[in-house]
């Protein structure tokens, strides 16, 4: 009997090069199955002889209840995408994982909103979206309003919001999520210094009630203060997990490789 | 020694007790017990995506409700005057209007509910990259939606019978079942226009002119007895034949259907919306990387 609440194992995912995201028409997929036989005589050029990236790969690590871990890397090392599998937006390629316990994820905030919808039916709107239960929701209606700072404006549509008002609702509603896991993707990035301070407060209070939670942040400051173990990313592998400074260290330390 | 291995024992069965739900996130598809459980888990996302679609329509409108009933009212008063003045179809002794529009109301229903649930993925594509949810839940709810402008449409059409001094009897009863049909119809086909709409994209381009080649195909203008006998099976094979002739048939007097054409609409229906669901499932896994 364990008591870890995510286990992943070899998990890896794996994108086309080049492949025209659904932009394909009848007629493109006719003129791919004609030229097929074309292609072994090479006398149609084939674009790429490789043409997979992986995006993940063989990444494999264990979070126990009330974990709080921050995910690091550079552009592309495939934090995103790990935490699209997890919230099982995405399939993986390979490999797998067992999560115990409901998913909530803030991957980009103000999902489901729709501008011609007043602030107060958004809330309920991109709550039961994310997860949460009407009954959840009017429960915690004034916190959400109150962390939000849009009282005035909750009977308005939200295209007259400014996109600060925007996302801060935003925020406050996926702050407000009571799932026991918590997927967050660079969401803070966009919010100013003192909307910011009460996000990082929040998120510190909501781990402190014993969520496990994942966060993806580029600011080594949101990391450091709320997380006590960091995984870091690198071309879709896992170069480390470990403590916190001693991730952050080595984080530095690549970055200034990288750049001399 | 013995007490605390019954307590840690104790507290195994507590823990594997715990309520919490056990995801596999795997390459593999979801089974289909865990799709269904999270179909009836997220049912309230249904009625909101519904409550929302509704509003947002009705709200934004000059005309809201009113535009249920302007399309099959005006197509109406076009095949009026066309077949039922003009070229004067046999109607079984039934005033053309009333005719025409009994047939009317199901398929544009059926049209409508095609066109919202063809275009439900790509347009969503905000949320199906960013949330979890059933994905089968989007085309649910447009074939839905329709239904909402179907039953005001509907309204009207009672409203038309009144005025014509047509009187329904006991076919009306009927009329459910053959509403449950055509929703069923709706929403097979829904299901495997929408997933085959996110891979080529001119699926939605090409379905006005579909839809209205199918309009001529089926009786809603004309009845099926104006078909010569020798191609009647042949166009009894059309599934919306059944439906629509069913439709007059539960309305007015002196409307026949056959029990063939009837036949072909509910095994159609059915395997639509079996085999809709099961193609729909297997591309899900990968609308959030096509759309």
């Amino acid at each position: 009997m364990n008591d870890f609440v995510i286990e992943i194992e070899g998990l890896g995912k794996r994108f086309k090069l080049g492949q025209r995201r659904g932009s394909v028409n009848l007629r493109g997929a006719l003129e791919g199955i004609l030229r097929r036989p074309f292609r072994h005589l090479k006398l149609v050029p084939e674009p790429n002889s490789n043409p997979y990236v992986w995006a993940l790969k063989e990444v494999s690590f264990s979070l126990r209840q009330g974990d709080v871990m921050g995910l690091i890397g550079g552009n592309g090392a495939g934090k995103s995408v790990l935490l699209k599998i997890l919230a099982r937006i995405t399939k993986p390629t390979e490999g797998r994982a067992l999560v115990r316990g409901r998913i909530g994820a803030m991957l980009e905030v103000g999902a489901g909103f729709h501008p011609e919808l007043t602030g107060r039916e958004n809330i309920y709107l991109s709550g039961t979206i994310l997860g949460m239960s009407p009954a959840s929701i009017s429960r915690q209606f004034d916190e959400i309003v109150s962390f939000s700072g849009v009282e005035r404006f909750l009977y308005t549509p939200i295209k007259h919001y400014s996109s600060g008002m925007r996302m801060r609702l935003a925020f406050a509603v996926a702050a407000h999520l009571d799932t026991q896991i918590l997927l967050v993707d660079e969401v803070l990035s966009v919010a100013d210094d003192a909307f910011r301070e009460m996000c990082i407060t929040k998120l510190k209070q909501t781990a402190e009630t014993g969520k496990t939670i994942m966060i993806v942040s580029h600011d080594p400051s949101v990391i450091e203060r709320l997380c006590h173990r960091a995984l870091l990313l690198a071309n879709g592998r896992v170069m480390m997990d470990d403590t916190v400074p001693r991730v952050m260290r080595k984080y530095l330390e690549e970055d200034k490789r990288a750049a001399s | 020694m013995q007490e605390s291995k019954v307590l840690s024992q104790t507290l195994a069965v507590a823990f594997e007790q715990a309520p919490w739900p056990e995801t596999l996130i795997q390459p593999a598809r979801d089974g289909l017990s865990q799709y269904v459980r999270e179909l009836r888990q997220y049912s309230s996302l249904i009625y909101l995506l519904l409550w929302r679609d509704i509003k947002l329509r009705y709200q934004q409108t000059l005309i809201g409700a009113t535009w249920a009933i302007l399309q099959p009212l005006f197509t109406m008063i076009i095949f009026n005057v066309l077949f039922g003045r003009l070229v004067k179809v046999p109607t079984g002794g039934q005033p053309y209007p009333v005719f025409a529009l009994s047939a009317l109301v199901p398929w544009t229903y059926f049209v409508h509910a095609l066109t919202l649930s063809t275009k439900c993925l790509l347009q969503h594509h905000d949320l199906l990259t960013k949330v979890y949810f059933p994905r089968l839940i989007l085309p649910l709810v447009a074939v839905l939606e329709a239904a909402v402008d179907f039953l005001i449409a509907f309204v009207l059409l009672l409203l038309m019978m009144l005025c014509y001094g047509v009187a329904p009897n006991w076919h009306l009863l009927m009329l459910p079942p053959l509403v449950l049909l055509l929703v069923i119809t709706a929403l097979g086909a829904g299901l495997w226009l929408a997933a085959l709409n996110l891979k080529y994209r001119d699926v939605m381009n090409a379905l006005p002119f579909m839809t209205q080649l199918l309009l001529f195909m089926t009786p809603v203008a004309y009845p099926s007895s104006l078909i010569p006998e020798a191609w009647r099976t042949v166009y009894a094979l059309n599934p919306l034949a059944g439906v629509m002739e069913g439709f007059r048939w539960a309305l007015l007097e002196n409307a026949e259907v056959s029990g063939f054409s009837l036949a072909i609409s509910i095994l159609a229906g059915v395997a639509l919306l079996v085999s809709g669901f099961f193609f729909f499932r297997s591309q899900e896994d990968y609308f959030a990387d096509e759309v």
